[in-house]
């Protein structure tokens, strides 16, 4: 695109840092993104598991005393919102933003400002959320926000579900951004030859996600409004006295709520089927099955959710129709453990931490999703709901799977990233005492759940005798956060200890391994040309008669590195921009204004359109 | 496109990334205005006290208004053809039509919400009021939007910065106005027109 | 983006918009302006007919309704001109929207025949339009 003459007021003049801190603030880059998305979603991963051992210590007695009902409350829902919307979410967008681009052989995303208005939106609208614990209190309606409870007048007095419903608003519009740009750029950003059957696994299921993200976050968009006028403007949509019933905030919910879970464990599905070829050293078993059943999931995911309604009594009819697609949508699944089961099958397996973690994720996802379908069963689900079983489930597949998938991602590519191998040693440490430490606290959830200890109630009498396992959940929570400490150990070792990692210190299959660790700001000297499905394998390696790998003579591999530190003055980056920050910026303003005095309200839409505005005007080169 | 040539985008797909992902947005809205609806639907005939639909809906005035919307898109494709033509003055006229008349639309839903009002419908009246402020407000906001792009772009044809080579921006813009009013049209059948 | 590709082939599934082909112009344009606006007019004119029974007065608003909406979306909004990408990504959230919306309504069950009915009316009228399926179309 030919690009207008720069001779234009200084305002609209492109800022040029490309250090320091100015230029992490106006930075376009997809790399600097991902790693602005990580770092932070790993700060709310800390508050969030500091919350979590809040509430295990006040349980890992009966009759508590360590946190009141009402801060209780508040925690137990932050813990809830900060590891959905603020870790697994983000971290997951890490991921995508990092190694999109690079698996698919493009320079950047297709949007880049975007990019930076989706992550600045993501901080700003978790700052917002925290923010409560010091302005009256913070949510504390649990992450789904039962209306009427979370609605209706002196239900829940004080600001926090107001809170909720702007900050999950806010946080709602980053992950749309980053829908539509991702959406884009898998299917117009890839290099000659990247067909889209020959992308990488992970991108697929970042496809599928964004599509999940782009249908599901117009829904809770909807229902947080309604749910936030209600609060705010005095409107009826769930107040029962009226007419308003309260099933359609719980249908809106789950509409989005259970794609949700998907756009949680998708990430991590397509982590693991980079990760387990890769130190099999063979392709994924069944690639063709694996991309199917992702996108089976997506379809399948928008019809299960009032499998979450059914003690509401929806009837016999949609409770059988909803247990139906509920078991329906664990075929898919199950085709993809048996073809990473496959995939690991007669391989010369490496057991490193990468490698440990994503088979920990296959182990562990595979007892959430068993008792996932315990739960289409209706009447089982009659006696679970609400209970410990329901905590141990969405935590045998949230933490079990999500995060285990997401650990076996970050040791896998933060050698690409930091340019630095992560230490072994500590890292099979991690592995080990999170494996054990996650197993004693959510293992015991499923017998207390089953005698019916109940979910969300700050205490519990001593007769009930819940006592012991509690203790042992309590014991659990603190392993899993020593483990936390030994990775942040590794993490900040490798920084300056590490190992050297090269372009490709896993012998790994796909594009991304086929540059420099650290990759250059522009990714690729040349844009490649995609021959096969794990293109950098097939430029390594041939197979001999006997279909074993053999490396291609020397020389012919790697040769992009020859390119390190060179300038290429050719290519033509994107240019930063402070507008993305500035738009962002007004969102919580705005947030700010409707809670206490709305013509602040007013203030920050004027920034945010200033934001557009100057978005829209300032000379571009790429669009 | 005529004139378009420069754009002809070197993508994957061999289409613009901006038009993709405006399409993919326009996808995501119809969850937007979906969950709005069927919010109004579920909710139709549930309030338990007036006034009712039938009692404040003014079915010509609003066809009047549904008629300026639908006319607006006319105005709004003529504007591509023109730019796409290179035809520049036309262009700023077709343009500034389109916001006029979006204009006068959102005007008259202003006038509209006030006589409801004073007619004692309000958002905490009843549920009615509720989900048909929510539903018509969030439908008018978008309309908003629209006039403020269109208008943006009328400023930049001025100042020459809107070249034929980016007759894609008008296009966008283009896209999004006739999604709103696609919107309007269901709006006012399923809203207004089906008696509850 | 795009200027840093060079020598750049598209591939893939999709095909370069070829658009150059049988754009309509504006005698076109103002064409389905009016057949809008007539329709407008029959909408509104049915809004007061006394004789017809309700159910009758309902589907046709519907049909005149969907009618509309495909015009705008295949004509101003060139879906009928344009790859089939566009189509697929907005048909996509349209068919999602009115699948999943009506079985919430469903599922509040209580009089809503008429309306299910109704929702199962458009799509198959929005299928026929946007889909434009081969036996629609000229040979």
């Amino acid at each position: 695109m030919a690009s207008v003459a720069v001779t234009r007021p200084s305002f609209f003049r492109r800022p040029r840092a490309t250090t320091g801190l100015a230029a992490w603030l106006t930075t376009v880059d997809h790399k600097r993104i991902g790693i602005l998305y990580g770092a932070t979603a790993f700060v709310f991963f800390l508050l969030g598991g500091i919350e979590a051992l809040l509430l295990r210590i006040q349980l890992a007695q009966p009759n508590g005393a360590f946190l009141d009902a009402d801060t209780y409350n508040q925690v137990f829902t932050m813990h809830g919102l900060t590891m959905i919307f603020l870790v697994v979410m983000p971290l997951s967008s890490a991921f995508f933003n990092y190694l999109i681009p690079l698996q698919i052989g493009a320079r950047d995303v297709a949007f880049p400002r975007l990019n930076a208005f989706s992550y600045w939106v993501f901080l700003v609208g978790g700052i917002f959320l925290y923010s409560s614990f010091f302005l009256g209190g913070a949510p504390n309606g649990g992450w789904f926000g039962y209306a009427p409870l979370s609605s209706g007048e002196g239900f829940l007095p004080g600001t926090g579900m107001t809170y909720y419903s702007i900050g999950l608003q806010i946080v709602g519009v980053a992950s749309l951004a980053s829908a539509v740009n991702f959406i884009v750029t898998i299917l117009n950003e890839r290099a000659p030859g990247m067909s889209l059957m020959r992308m990488p696994v992970f991108t697929w299921m970042t496809l599928v996600v964004s599509f999940l993200l782009l249908f599901a976050m117009p829904v809770i968009a909807i229902a947080l409004f309604e749910l936030g006028f209600d609060r705010l403007f005095g409107t009826l949509f769930f107040n029962p006295a009226a007419g308003g019933d309260a099933l359609l905030w719980q249908h809106l919910f789950w509409l989005f709520g259970h794609p949700e879970v998907y756009i949680l464990i998708l990430p991590a599905m397509g982590i693991v089927s980079e990760v387990l070829p890769t130190f099999s050293r063979k392709p994924l078993f069944g690639y063709a099955a694996v991309v199917f059943s992702g996108i089976a999931i997506g379809f399948m995911g928008w019809g299960v959710w009032a499998h979450h309604m059914f003690t509401t009594g929806l009837g016999p009819v949609a409770n059988t129709a909803f247990a139906l697609s509920t078991m329906f949508i664990a075929v898919p699944t199950g085709v993809k453990i048996f073809n990473w089961l496959g995939t690991m099958w007669g391989g010369s397996i490496r057991f490193t931490s990468p490698m440990l973690f994503a088979i920990g994720f296959v182990a562990m996802f595979i007892i959430g999703g068993l008792s996932g379908v315990t739960h289409a069963i209706v009447p089982s689900d009659f006696q679970q709901q609400d209970t410990y079983y329901v905590v141990a489930h969405f935590h045998y597949v949230l933490f079990g799977g999500a995060i285990f998938g997401l650990f076996s991602g970050a040791y896998y590519w933060l050698p690409k990233v930091t340019g630095r191998v992560l230490s072994e040693g500590l890292g099979k440490l991690h592995f080990w005492l999170m494996l054990i430490g996650f197993n004693l606290t959510f293992a015991p959830m499923h017998w207390l759940g089953l005698q019916g200890m109940p979910r969300r109630y700050y205490t519990y009498p001593e007769e009930a005798g819940w006592g012991f396992w509690n203790l042992i959940e309590t014991v659990g929570s603190f392993v899993i956060a020593a483990s936390i400490l030994v990775f942040m150990v590794n993490l900040v070792r490798s920084m300056s200890r590490g190992r050297e990692a090269g372009a490709d210190p896993w012998d790994a299959r796909t594009l991304e391994w086929s540059i420099p660790s650290p990759p250059p700001h522009y990714n690729f000297a040349e844009i490649p040309d995609v021959r096969h499905r794990d293109e950098l394998w097939h430029r390594k390696y041939a197979e001999d008669e006997r279909g074993r790998p053999v490396p291609v003579v020397a020389g012919a591999e790697h040769h992009d590195e020859a390119d390190d530190e060179e300038e290429h003055p050719d290519i033509h980056m994107p240019d930063p921009s402070y507008f993305p920050l500035l738009a962002a910026l007004g969102l919580p303003v705005i947030g700010y204004g409707l809670i206490y005095f709305w013509p602040v309200a007013v203030v920050g839409g004027l920034i945010t359109l200033a934001g557009l505005f100057g978005w829209s005007l300032e000379p571009v080169a790429e669009e | 496109m005529a004139g378009d040539a420069v754009q002809v985008p070197h993508t994957a797909t061999g289409l613009d990334n901006r038009k993709l992902g405006m399409w993919a947005f326009l996808g995501s809205e119809c969850l937007f205005f979906g969950s709005l609806i069927a919010t109004y639907l579920l909710y139709r005939g549930r309030s338990v006290q007036g006034p009712f639909p039938e009692d404040v809906y003014d079915i010509p005035y609003t066809s009047v208004s549904s008629f300026v919307l639908l006319m607006s898109s006319l105005t709004m494709v003529l504007a591509l053809n023109a730019i796409q033509r290179g035809d520049h003055r036309r262009l700023r006229a077709w343009l500034l039509a389109t916001a006029l008349l979006g204009i006068t639309f959102v005007g008259g839903q202003v006038f509209e919400f006030t006589v409801f009002v004073r007619e004692g419908l309000t958002l905490s009246r009843n549920l009615f009021g509720s989900s048909f402020f929510v539903l018509t407000g969030f439908h008018g906001a978008h309309v908003t939007v629209g006039i403020l792009m269109l208008l943006t772009l009328y400023g930049m044809s001025l100042a020459g910065r809107l070249p034929s080579e980016r007759a894609l921006r008008v296009e966008l813009v283009g896209l999004y106005w006739h999604f709103v009013d696609i919107v309007w049209i269901v709006i006012f059948t399923v809203v207004y027109l089906i008696p509850s | 983006m795009s200027t840093v590709r060079e020598e750049y082939e598209p591939h893939g599934e999709a095909h370069l918009p070829a658009e150059d082909q049988a754009h309509p112009g504006p005698r076109e344009y103002v064409l389905i302006a009016v057949v809008l606006a007539v329709i407008t007019g029959l909408e509104v004119a049915l809004f007061y007919v006394e004789f017809l029974s309700s159910t009758a007065v309902v589907t046709a608003l519907l049909l005149l309704m969907t009618i509309k909406f495909a015009l705008v979306v295949l004509w101003f909004m060139h879906l009928r001109f344009d790859p089939p990408v566009f189509k697929r990504l907005f048909v996509t959230g349209l068919v999602l929207a009115l699948s999943v919306f009506l079985i919430v309504l469903l599922t509040f069950g209580a009089g809503l025949g008429p309306a299910i009915l109704a929702v199962a009316f458009v799509l198959v009228v929005l299928g026929v339009l946007l889909g434009r399926p081969r036996f629609l179309r000229r040979a």
